[in-house]
């Protein structure tokens, strides 16, 4: 059996339904229907906004970690597990910091993409096959920033640099 | 059972506690006048948007069309290294502590500090809502027998059916009528990290509503809260898991 299926065996009797109808209380409290709907409740506290930030961000990770050379029929390399694991440190230090990627796709040109899109504002860092990483900040009215993480900034930077910029 | 009360755990699975006080300001406040009045308090150096997001999807005329807004409804305030993240709206205050959890004294005395700063910044406002959610992390071993051996609320499945799961997401709301409260009790099986690990997410959230007559009758709430929230931890998980956790 995988390890993330259990059995479990219903033994339990059947909870009693209370009737809102006639007590002040009960009709106040009924105003908090389910709590927001289950989307909202992943991302409703910091410490589920990483967990369930860091699950989505593996899970699209192993699915990139799969595709093979010319995966887009153009020729594009596939990921190299050096792009993947960089790319996964990032991630956690952004998850750290609250900020979630819009999309994490393939590089055309070999490597991981993490994109940031805020309306006219957009940023995403290149984690190339042979292990360089960049950060690229880009709007509709000004000129692009391009940083070399490592070089320009530390990893520990980019949180700051993404958030002032999408802001 | 004032033993479980103040049980105090080697490995207590808190993940996340948050306070939570909702507001009725006398005049309303932007969230940019809020930004503008509250100084990051000492320890507090990161502040971050918090933003609402909006996607609406329509298919109409054979087309499908999507919008997608984006509202900036108030910030937060990430102290002591991540571990405290105090959320300024203009109808309310939280503050986490994020793992690992200290206890309730510290916990309370921190959300009451930065609660000060918050009241200043938002003005003369009435309470309306408390409530008091602890997040819990529950691994249990991955083979184990029958959820029932470590958690006492789980869905339950028809005996005609196969007894087996790949994951589930529980909320049941469970008036808590001795202190005019209700518990909202989320559980929920997290994707597997190891394969020997089996983990649950217990979120345990109670909530009052009412309009406070003051402060400090929200905070003697908020105590009482923290009781009661104990009583439903313990009466949550079985010996097994305090040996787990212990």
């Amino acid at each position: 059996m995988p390890a993330h299926v259990a059995a479990i065996h219903a033994t339990h009797p059947a909870p009693n339904l209370l009737n809102i109808g006639d007590s002040e209380y009960l009709r106040s409290i009924a105003t908090e229907t389910l709590q927001g709907n289950i989307a909202d409740w992943f991302t409703s506290t910091p410490f589920l906004t990483i967990k369930y930030g860091l699950i989505d961000a593996d899970e699209q990770l192993r699915r990139l970690s799969s595709l093979v050379d010319n995966w887009d029929s153009y020729g594009a390399p596939a990921p190299s597990p050096l792009s993947i694991s960089k790319a996964k440190s990032v991630l956690q230090t952004l998850c750290t910091n609250l900020i979630r990627p819009s999309t994490i796709v393939a590089s055309a040109s070999g490597g991981i993409s993490i994109y940031f899109l805020n309306g006219e504002k957009s940023a995403y860092i290149e984690n190339c096959n042979d292990g360089e990483q960049v950060l690229v900040m880009y709007d509709q009215r000004s000129t692009t920033d391009v940083l070399e993480i490592g070089t320009d900034i530390q990893i520990d930077d980019i949180a700051r640099h993404l958030t002032r910029h999408l802001d | 059972m004032a033993w479980l009360q103040d049980r105090h755990y080697k490995k207590a699975p808190i993940r996340e506690a948050i306070i939570q006080i909702q507001v009725q300001p006398e005049q309303g406040v932007e969230v940019a006048q809020l930004e503008a009045l509250v100084a990051n308090p000492s320890d507090y150096a990161t502040r971050r948007p918090i933003f609402r997001n909006e996607v609406v999807g329509q298919f109409k005329d054979g087309k499908s069309t999507a919008t997608a807004k984006q509202d900036r409804i108030g910030f937060r305030l990430i102290g002591a290294e991540g571990k405290h993240i105090a959320a300024f709206r203009p109808d309310g205050f939280s503050f986490s502590r994020l793992n690992p959890y200290e206890n309730w004294t510290s916990l309370r005395s921190e959300a009451r500090r930065i609660w000060e700063i918050y009241k200043v910044a938002i003005g003369p406002a009435k309470i309306v809502r408390v409530s008091l959610r602890y997040i819990n992390q529950l691994d249990l071993p991955s083979n184990l027998r029958d959820f029932s051996d470590y958690i006492r609320t789980f869905p339950t499945i028809s005996s005609d059916l196969p007894q087996q799961l790949s994951g589930f997401f529980m909320q049941v709301q469970i008036p808590q009528p001795d202190l005019q409260a209700l518990l909202i009790l989320n559980e929920t099986l997290l994707p597997p990290t190891d394969p020997k690990v089996l983990s649950i997410v217990l979120d345990t959230d109670i909530v009052k509503i009412e309009d406070f007559a003051s402060d400090e009758a929200a905070w003697t709430t908020l105590d009482a809260l923290r009781i009661r929230k104990n009583l439903i931890f313990e009466g949550s998980i079985t010996n097994n898991t305090r040996d787990l956790i212990s």
